[in-house]
């Protein structure tokens, strides 16, 4: 409950937002836009699978992004990467003590300190159409999302291949930017994440293929929640480039076997070439 | 105007940076009894021999939930944990403290078996092998007297790839041999599929040696369909000749499986010791205080459907050496396996 409500506020933040905006228009007409996007993200996960503990991320972040846009229309596709530290938020610095007794009877004390690293991807493709273009743009639609955490100690695995409904919203606050948000909800996907057990084998298949075997179902509403908001502001430099910034926020929660759950907040600037 | 955008951007960021508890929300507090629960729950839900060892895990909850309170400091918990765990006399289960001056509590015979005193691969070098190269960091091969060859590994845990590479070479290298001696008396364990790959190697016929099934459920007896296991041969090269597979108390997991499948091999015979006595594939957990936990979550057994948690595989011929007869270069398990390759 109290997720929905944080998820409320937010949106009624964006409407609000875009609502104060002052009236123009803008020149669409099949204009395309190619851009990289370079930032940074936070993620805070607790896989109760795998851990008690909240993990956070510290993640460089990257995005290519391709969008085409029509006077009612808008196709976009974009990939983000990211890679950084992943550490249980509240255990920064444990370490791993081991004692190694020898035939002569004695023993080498060692010690290694608990380290991980995290990988994570987004593949999106959106179309969305246009609802309204009065003063304020409207657009719905839908994305087709891959979504990849693949953290180096397994704690938030997951591949999630999802249908997403997207609804988007933008306004002209002066001739040449541009303040945008987009809001985005899974509605039927295929997630994979570790068995009930948390293991992967097999006698004859690899480790990867068991997972993606063992660990895909079918997801709807209330087998996997995702919210995902995007806030931009945009900056025509010239009729060729366009600046930016984005700031995301992402809420998940998978509640089967045991529950995961991560919001991410990311920010990132990014530049485009129009064409 | 952007002010007002701003002020908006940043309260949101300030929200939900502030909100971690409540989006999140851990089931347990990082106290003496709540890690107490999360470890118990943890095995309740996962562990998967609680009937093949006929544990009451209900009534050691009884036990010993009640000498925990929310003031109760590490030093206690870690008594508690290492009383609770001690009931699985199970090798797999064990909890890595990660604060100094606690050492790793073990539940099976690792508390008391803390090092090998029945081999030594440095005196097998020196006293029996008259050739041997270390062929990578877990596979060391070599020829005995006799025209004997030797194999020695510690660990199922290279690339399957590197693997079909390995033994192509080294059986290759080794085709011409009266004899083979497999020695995994130090075998760790690993991956299964790489247990049952090698085993292919010395397999003439496809045969059942293992069905595994998992913990799927929160009851005890919630288990996936069983999966079988078979041996065949494997890969390009075979060795056909007779095998001395020398197995001992360390030998453990995936050597334990390696095992199962190389006895379904005729041309094979288990030498010198029964094995360590723990199967299953194992989870790792955390517990709020950031210590680890593992947990075997199947029930593993050979291809007459017998769970052997807790008991190992024993030898066709035990041969045990002490701890002097070893620093002397006397290996009773070795000497056995070449007394039997003169037949």
């Amino acid at each position: 409950m109290n997720e929905i409500k944080v998820m409320t506020v937010w949106l009624l933040m964006a409407v609000t937002l875009q609502a104060q905006q002052p009236d123009s228009t803008s020149n669409r007409l099949n204009s395309y836009q190619l851009g990289f996007s370079l930032g940074y993200q936070s993620r805070q996960l607790l896989d109760e699978q795998k851990s008690a503990l909240v993990y956070q991320s510290k993640e460089f972040q990257g995005l290519l992004f391709f969008k085409k846009e029509r006077e009612k229309s808008m196709f976009s596709t974009s990939l983000n990467f990211g890679m950084g530290s992943y550490e249980a938020k509240d255990k920064q610095g444990r370490q791993l003590y081991s004692v190694d007794y020898h035939i002569d009877g004695s023993a080498t004390h060692d010690s290694m300190p608990v380290t991980s690293g995290i990988l994570t991807g987004k593949l999106k493709i959106t179309y969305l159409r246009n609802l309204s273009d009065r003063n304020i743009r409207w657009m719905a639609g839908a994305t087709i999302q891959d979504h990849l955490i693949y953290p180096e100690n397994y704690v938030g695995l997951l591949n999630s291949i999802s249908l997403n409904a997207a609804l988007y919203v933008s306004k002209n606050i002066q001739a040449n930017q541009t303040i945008s948000a987009k809001f985005e909800i899974p509605v039927i996907g295929i997630n994979t994440r570790l068995p009930w057990h948390n293991t992967a084998s097999d006698p004859v298949k690899p480790e990867i293929t068991t997972f993606f075997d063992k660990g895909s179902r079918w997801v709807t509403l209330d087998k996997y929640q995702s919210v995902e908001l995007n806030i931009y502001y945009s900056r025509k430099l010239s009729t060729r480039w366009t600046i930016g910034a984005d700031y995301e926020f992402n809420w998940m929660r998978v509640p089967y076997y045991q529950p995961m759950k991560s919001f991410v907040n990311r920010i990132s600037v990014f530049t485009s070439y129009n064409f | 105007m952007k002010t007002r955008i701003l002020i908006t951007i940043c309260a949101g960021m300030i929200l939900l940076a502030s909100c971690e508890k409540t989006i999140l929300n851990p089931a347990y507090e990082d106290n003496a009894v709540d890690n107490f629960e999360c470890l118990w729950q943890n095995y309740d839900l996962y562990y998967g021999q609680f009937l093949v060892r006929n544990i009451n895990w209900d009534s050691l909850y009884t036990v010993y939930r009640v000498q925990l309170n929310e003031q109760s400091g590490t030093e206690e918990l870690y008594d508690v944990f290492k009383g609770v765990i001690g009931n699985f006399h199970d090798d797999h289960v064990f909890i890595d403290p990660t604060a100094p001056g606690f050492a790793r509590i073990e539940s099976g015979r690792s508390d008391t078996m803390k090092f090998q005193t029945d081999f030594s691969i440095d005196q097998i070098k020196q006293h029996y092998l008259i050739s041997s190269e270390q062929y990578s960091e877990h596979i060391l091969y070599g020829k005995l007297p006799d025209n004997i060859g030797y194999i020695q590994m510690d660990v199922f845990a290279d690339p399957l790839n590197f693997i079909q590479k390995a033994f192509d070479e080294i059986l290759n290298k080794l085709k011409d041999t009266r004899g083979l001696v497999f020695d995994i008396r130090q075998l760790e364990g690993g991956e299964d599929r790489l247990a049952k790959f090698i085993a292919g190697r010395f397999s003439a016929e496809t045969k059942l040696y293992m069905t595994t099934r998992k913990r799927n459920g929160p009851r005890h007896d919630d288990f996936e369909s069983p999966v079988s296991w078979y041996v065949n041969p494997e890969g390009s090269i075979h060795y056909k000749g007779p095998v001395m597979l020398l197995t001992g108390r360390f030998t453990a997991s995936a050597g334990e499986t390696f095992t199962w499948a190389m006895n379904e091999n005729a041309n094979v015979i288990q030498i010198k010791d029964t094995t360590l006595e723990t199967f299953s594939d194992i989870m790792i957990m955390e517990l709020p205080h950031g210590w680890y936990h593992t947990i075997p979550v199947g029930d593993y057994r050979n291809a007459a459907g017998i769970n052997l948690e807790g008991t190992g595989i024993a030898p066709d011929y035990y041969a045990r050496s002490t701890k002097d007869e070893t620093l002397a270069g006397i290996d009773r398990g070795l000497d056995k396996a070449l007394e039997l390759l003169q037949y």
